[in-house]
């Protein structure tokens, strides 16, 4: 099963959202 | 784990480009400024320009996370302007998850997007009605009312 490719850059999620016509799905998460 | 089942990495990679933060780390404390960050899970829509769209807290298990998510871009879109993008979104979720916790409230979006496009208003009513007959007890059902 493959995984999801979560960028970790809000500036390289914005560019690729502008390139492909999607939207930016931030997920802010707590790791503990 | 909610993101590993189907339905939601599905509809994560189908609709959006994700982006994932620690909130944590160092890196993170200027986009969890500029997004007001209080509480995990923190989930946003955001436009290409970074604009919030939407938001929701808290946890969601994986039949509730794929038609909240896709809700959540169908709101995006709406606010957008895209209404016939946002209308098919909304129905989309009706129809594969009918049960959901967000169903009502995406019957009532599936009537505003229509009503939205075509400026017809039996199309909100028609949706309307719909919401009514299928979630009688739902908040979105009083606030149909006017």
């Amino acid at each position: 099963m493959s995984e999801i490719a979560w960028l970790g850059s809000l500036d390289e999620a914005l560019r690729a959202a502008q390139a492909g016509e999607k939207l930016v799905l931030l997920d802010v998460f707590n790791p503990g | 784990m909610t993101y590993p089942e189907t339905p939601v990495r599905e509809a994560i990679e189908r609709l959006t480009v994700p982006l994932q933060l620690d909130n944590t780390a160092d890196a993170s404390q200027a986009v969890l400024d500029r997004y007001r960050h209080v509480w995990t899970p923190d989930l946003r829509i955001l436009d290409t320009d970074g604009t919030e769209l939407y938001r929701w807290n808290g946890y969601l298990p994986p039949y509730e996370f794929a038609p909240q998510l896709i809700a959540a871009v169908a709101h995006a879109r709406l606010r957008r302007k895209e209404y016939d993008a946002a209308k098919a979104l909304y129905e989309e979720a009706l129809r594969r998850f009918p049960t959901s916790l967000i169903a009502a409230e995406a019957q009532y979006y599936t009537g505003v997007s229509a009503y939205r496009a075509s400026h017809n208003s039996s199309d909100l009513l028609h949706a309307w009605h719909e919401l009514e007959k299928s979630h009688p007890e739902s908040e979105w059902t009083v606030k149909q009312n006017f």
